[in-house]
């Protein structure tokens, strides 16, 4: 029995550092806030971190499959920017559509990816000017306006209810059974070992254009989540989510190489960023140390993690 | 009515004719050997079977239709499961999920991890494997991988198997379960190809036998009617005299002084001379080693091994498959952590990165050319400076490569060596495997490294090469340098070694030399080992 | 037996050459956007409209020749667009208080340091080049917040004023600077032993590592002289607009890695030449200016650079390697 529990620790050796990191830090934050786990402050902390996380997922699934997304930013402000357009119209169909796009400009991503025989950085580098110009043209200016109603219940509860909180949630059990899908686990097969998908019959372009198009679908969320949180939208404030959602999906164990990482894990790093971030504002230090603290938090992690992988592999 | 029907199929890459018209059929139940030296084109041919390559000229048939639109999915589909040598498992995801890989049952869309291990169990069975299905199989031995990779193939209930040198990684008692595999599946009527450089193993389990050599079809011979002898004949298609040089203090050190490969009016010199070497004996080059390695241990791979490697002796490392010898090569080149006392020329030397080796001028032909040994993408010219850069840039012209003494250096080296290339600018990639291993080879020579380690010298080469080879690392030694060489090839060793030490569970449990060594005595060493400890080695399936 | 070099005949080794070479090809195409320039847009056909461009292209072509050396041995850095602001941003804060050469040598020896930081990370605690190069441009961008307050200053630097601005026989200096800087990377990368070492790390560690090249030296040099370049263009830029920002380096970014892609520089490293890199930095830039001299709103004129970007790529950059 101890032997076993040994094994799932190992195998969840990111979940539970995490874990334990994220305990860490919560009882710090609570120090400085101590209406912490107050339904008001989680509402309004959920809101502000959705974004991050489910871009995060995004670049995970991306990068499970072997692939990474450096058009995610530019995807993101689009799906926010249809959304604030449309939103005045109806909000479902301004969703709708949201997701319809980046739905859509992470499949033909993928298809660039699987058949022109393109390196994922450079094509998604190249997309994301494409999509960043399709935003532009879609709302020149920031602007556009979300129902007040909505941004409301979003942002100060709805019936007592965190809205952005069960979003995630929702989006993680969506994740939960894609995973449980034959295409999830060809996602993990296809980034594992490329060939040997190929000639187990995988259709790996396939997969591909699949977790391209998934991580679209993320990533239109977490624009929508964005459009909802400010109440407007605005085409240039992607860009950081790139870097970032790279930052955390790397921070919570995914692979650089595919086919390692769960999803799990990269939710508790994109929240440990934001709650760093938080943190920081709480401790009286100027905010122009936040940068700072994210850069070297991420070479820390990464080395250490680096040397952890590398004494148990040798 | 045959199963499966080659006919005369053609294959190139870059211009290289790999098959030639190759034509064999395979009958239902029955289990074909497709036999013939690496590169011979045995894989090339199961691909086209199995969807991964598709033929320049010819069909294939399957069930008496033509294969159209061919690819591994639709190959699985129809029923053709294949295990090859390379795994195609995914090391992160579970056992289980593996041997159904891309076709995972799955009720109403979800694929239950508990449903895949209740059902892949019976497989694994079958197999012979007893191992939990959620282990993860990058964690199971390489000979269990091998085995699940053989359970994937049986998941789809094929009509047809492939064994494509499926056996290379497994001990006695996983190839007892895997010809048990194989009789089952002829007794239902079922067809099996199979592949492997064991001639025992081919003899005991195969109908019929295909000989493949240089891309075209030689014979193809019942069992009953053939022999190992004729086999053989079929695949080296000529008797090949002088295949091995004469060893240390036996032969006349004719041009001796330049490492370079012998042509064939120098090879019957040296035989000449050779045989007058009885009466006129040639002192072997005696002194202190050049490198004197004691109880050089890497932690899982080889422990407490002691060598002494004398200029003028190619020593060898024999015993089964991976019984530590790749370490002690990787060791001795700063390639992986070791302890031990080593000593080069008398002076304590500390290898711990191959730059402070090859500062020490020990050079390093690893197995594996494309991942260790040479830059593939890069041309040749590229691949024979970057180890001779010191000498192509002396260091008053400030750094710069000086590419006339750059342009000669190759083109000195392809000439000695005999490296068929198109031009210095050609890219290593497009070189046949021998003219690789030349590259590969001839980088070291200009820096006259005093210490020369080979990982399997001629694995994957045709035999013209292998004895330029054997000749160039005599001539070589000769001329003052000790060569330490592994190989899997008994002949080979015995064949071209002044001492073989022969390792097993990462120790050295016996050396031979003169007249012990032998074939019989080496392979009889190998395996004591095996007898003396409760594992089983591979390689001597009866 | 042996194979004596056949010499192709020279018709069949051009073609050869010119399907081989892809910094050939992109010279090609660059010439064939300006001659459509020329011929279908207004205000390219002047002697000082292409004077304009190469000096513009000159900010970018600095940094993209340094990407260049980077991305050879098959890293890539992230941190070019903070080390652009942070020369800037330094220099015109030291130059304000103790003059301008200070300022100049002490923005070059910052820019320096950041390089060597991402070569240590890289190659003794093993952080992706990726991540490495993001996290400490990450850091200089937080540090540049700090150093300056978030208000950064102007400052005149007669001498970075004449580089940016001044012509030598017509020949913007800007411009001449970056033709010398190219001819060192030329060397350096095609004719020294540490280029030999460069593209062999592009083409494989492993096998690299087995044949004695020196990994830490080679990725020192090549970080550490890609951040000296970021930094020089960062001054030329301070040259040119007298003033410094937090975010002048952003576009520069993903744009010089674009310029060496499109010069024929594979992504995955060890294989082009820094002369494409040159036809990169100049493409982009006159495509830039080409489609600001349409009447297109912001938004479309990034929806063409952009196909135009995939298109070229698609072109010419394919990947053999897979």
């Amino acid at each position: 029995m101890p032997d076993r529990v040994a094994t799932t620790l190992r195998g969840n050796l990111d979940v539970v550092g995490l874990g334990a990191l994220l305990v860490v830090l919560l009882a710090a934050y609570r120090h400085y806030d101590s209406e912490l786990f107050t339904p008001a402050s989680i509402t309004i902390l959920s809101a502000q971190f959705l974004p991050l996380i489910l871009a995060a997922m995004g670049q995970s699934t991306v990068m499970l499959a072997g692939g990474i997304d450096l058009s995610l930013g530019s995807v993101l402000a689009l799906a926010m920017a249809v959304f604030a357009v449309r939103a005045e119209d109806g909000v479902a169909v301004a969703a709708v559509l949201a997701l319809a796009a980046a739905a859509s400009t992470g499949a033909a991503n993928g298809v660039l990816v699987a058949y022109a025989g393109l390196p994922p950085i450079i094509v998604t580098l190249a997309a994301s000017f494409l999509w960043g110009g399709v935003t532009l043209v879609v709302l020149p200016k920031p602007g556009g306006s979300v129902p007040a109603g909505l941004v409301d219940a979003y942002n100060n509860g709805w019936n007592g209810l965190a809205l952005p909180f069960v979003v995630i949630g929702l989006v993680l059990l969506l994740w939960k059974t894609v995973r449980t899908t034959r295409f999830g686990l060809s996602l993990y097969a296809v980034g594992g070992n490329e060939h040997g998908a190929y000639a187990s019959g995988i259709g790996v372009r396939k997969v591909k254009i699949g977790a391209y198009a998934l991580a679209g679908v993320f990533v239109g969320l977490a624009g929508i989540g964005l459009a909802v949180q400010t109440g407007s939208g605005d085409a240039t404030i992607g860009a950081p989510y790139t870097l970032n959602s790279i930052a955390a999906s790397v921070l919570a164990g995914v692979s650089f190489f595919g086919g390692i990482g769960q999803m799990r894990a990269t939710v508790l790093a994109a929240l440990l960023i934001g709650l760093l971030t938080n943190l920081l504002l709480f401790t009286g230090l100027s905010p122009f140390y936040q940068l700072i603290m994210q850069g070297a938090v991420l070479i820390v992690a990464i080395a250490v993690k680096t040397f952890a992988t590398r004494e148990r592999t040798d | 009515m045959a199963l499966l029907a080659v006919e005369k199929v053609s294959k190139s890459f870059a211009g290289n004719r790999v098959l030639n018209e190759v034509s064999f059929d395979v009958r239902a139940g029955e289990v074909l050997a497709l036999v013939g030296e690496n590169g011979a084109g045995k894989s090339t041919v199961l691909s086209l079977v199995t969807g991964l390559l598709s033929p320049d000229s010819g069909r294939v048939l399957y069930d008496g239709e033509p294969l159209r639109s061919w690819s591994p999915h639709r190959a699985r589909e129809v029923g053709i499961g294949s295990v090859h040598q390379e795994l195609s498992l995914n090391p992160h995801q579970t056992v289980a999920e593996n041997v159904f890989l891309g076709q995972w049952p799955a009720r109403r869309g979800l694929v239950l991890r508990r449903d895949l291990a209740k059902r892949a169990r019976p497989l694994l069975e079958r197999v012979g494997l007893d191992v939990d299905p959620l282990t993860r199989a990058g964690r199971l031995p390489l000979g269990q991988q091998q085995l699940v990779e053989l359970a994937k193939a049986l998941a789809s209930g094929p009509r047809l198997l492939i064994l494509d040198e499926a056996t290379s990684a497994l001990d006695d008692d996983q190839v007892r379960s895997v010809f048990a595999v194989v009789d089952e599946l002829r007794a239902a009527d079922s067809s099996v190809i199979i592949v492997s450089h064991r001639m025992a193993e081919l003899f005991a389990v195969s109908d019929r036998l295909t000989v493949l050599k240089d891309g075209e079809v030689m014979a193809t011979r019942d069992r009953a009617e053939t022999d190992h002898d004729d086999i053989v004949r079929l695949m080296i298609g000529r008797e090949l005299s002088d295949l091995f040089p004469p060893k240390a203090g036996e032969g006349s050190p004719v041009g001796a002084e330049i490492a370079a490969i012998p042509s064939e009016a120098e090879i019957a010199e040296e035989k000449s001379a050779a045989g007058v070497a009885a009466e006129n004996t040639i002192p072997v080059l005696t002194g202190a080693p050049v490198l004197k390695v004691r109880g050089l241990t890497v932690p899982g791979a080889c422990e407490n091994v002691d060598l002494d490697l004398d200029p003028g002796r190619i020593i060898g490392l024999g015993g089964l498959q991976g019984q530590g010898q790749r370490a002690v090569l990787r060791a001795l080149f700063g390639l992986v952590r070791h302890s031990g006392r080593i000593e080069l020329d008398g002076r304590p030397a500390r290898l711990a990165s191959p730059r402070e080796a090859i500062r020490g001028r020990i050079a390093y032909v690893p197995e594996d050319r494309k991942v260790e040994g040479l830059h593939v993408a890069q041309n040749v010219r590229a691949n024979l400076s970057l180890t001779n850069l010191g000498v192509v840039t002396p260091g008053k012209r400030l750094l710069t490569v000086d590419r006339g003494a750059e342009a000669a250096l190759v083109d000195d080296l392809v000439e000695r060596m005999r490296i068929r290339v198109t031009g210095p600018e050609q890219e290593v990639r497009r070189l046949s495997g021998g003219n690789q291993q030349k590259v590969s080879l001839a980088r070291w020579l200009p820096s006259e490294p005093r210490v020369l380690l080979l990982a399997e010298p001629t694995r994957g080469i045709d035999v013209g090469t292998k004895r330029e080879i054997y000749h160039l690392l005599r001539r070589l030694a000769d001329g003052g340098m000790a060569v330490l060489v592994t190989s899997g090839d008994t002949m080979e060793l015995v064949g071209l070694c002044d001492e073989v030490a022969v390792m097993y569970e990462g120790a050295v449990v016996e050396r031979l030399a003169g007249e012990d060594l032998s074939e019989e005595r080496l392979v009889r060493a190998s395996v004591t080992g095996a007898e003396a400890a409760p594992r089983k080695g591979a390689g001597t399936h009866a | 037996m042996t194979a004596l070099p056949r010499t192709a005949s020279v018709p069949r080794r051009l073609t050869g050459t010119l399907r081989e070479n892809r910094a050939a090809w992109a010279f090609g195409v660059l010439l064939v956007t300006w001659i459509a320039a020329v011929l279908f847009a207004k205000g390219f056909d002047s002697v000082s409209s292409v004077r304009y461009l190469v000096q513009t292209a000159a900010f970018l072509g600095i940094v993209a020749v340094g990407q260049t050396l980077v991305v050879m041995m098959s890293g890539i850095d992230l941190s070019v667009s903070g080390v652009v602001a942070l020369s800037a941003v330094v220099c015109a804060q030291v130059a304000a208080g103790s003059g301008g050469t200070t300022g100049i040598v002490v923005a070059l020896v910052a820019s320096v340091v950041v390089g060597l930081a991402n070569a240590a990370g890289v190659t003794w605690l093993r952080v992706p080049p990726m991540v490495m190069t993001l996290a400490t441009g990450t850091i200089v961008a937080g540090s540049l917040l700090v150093y300056t307050n978030g208000s950064p200053k102007s400052a005149k630097v007669s001498l970075l004023g004449s580089l940016a601005n001044d012509r030598v026989a017509g020949v913007p200096l800007a411009f001449l600077l970056w033709l010398g800087i190219t001819a060192v990377a030329v060397w350096l990368l095609h004719a020294s032993r540490i280029g030999r070492y460069v593209f062999a790390l592009g083409n494989g560690e492993r096998a690299s590592r087995a044949s004695g090249v020196p990994l830490a030296r080679t990725a020192f040099i090549a970080y550490g002289a890609c951040s000296l370049l970021a930094g020089v263009s960062g001054l030329v830029l301070l040259g040119f607009t007298s003033t410094s920002s937090l975010t002048m380096g952003n576009p520069y970014q993903l744009l010089s890695i674009a310029a060496v892609v499109l010069g024929g520089t594979s992504i995955l490293g060890g294989r082009g030449h820094v002369l494409g890199t040159v036809a990169g930095a100049l493409m982009l830039t006159l495509l830039t200016a080409l489609l600001a001299s349409w009447n297109v709103s912001e938004g479309v004129r990034q929806i063409v650079l952009g196909l135009l970007i995939i298109g070229l790529l698609l072109a010419y950059a394919r990947e053999r390697r897979t």
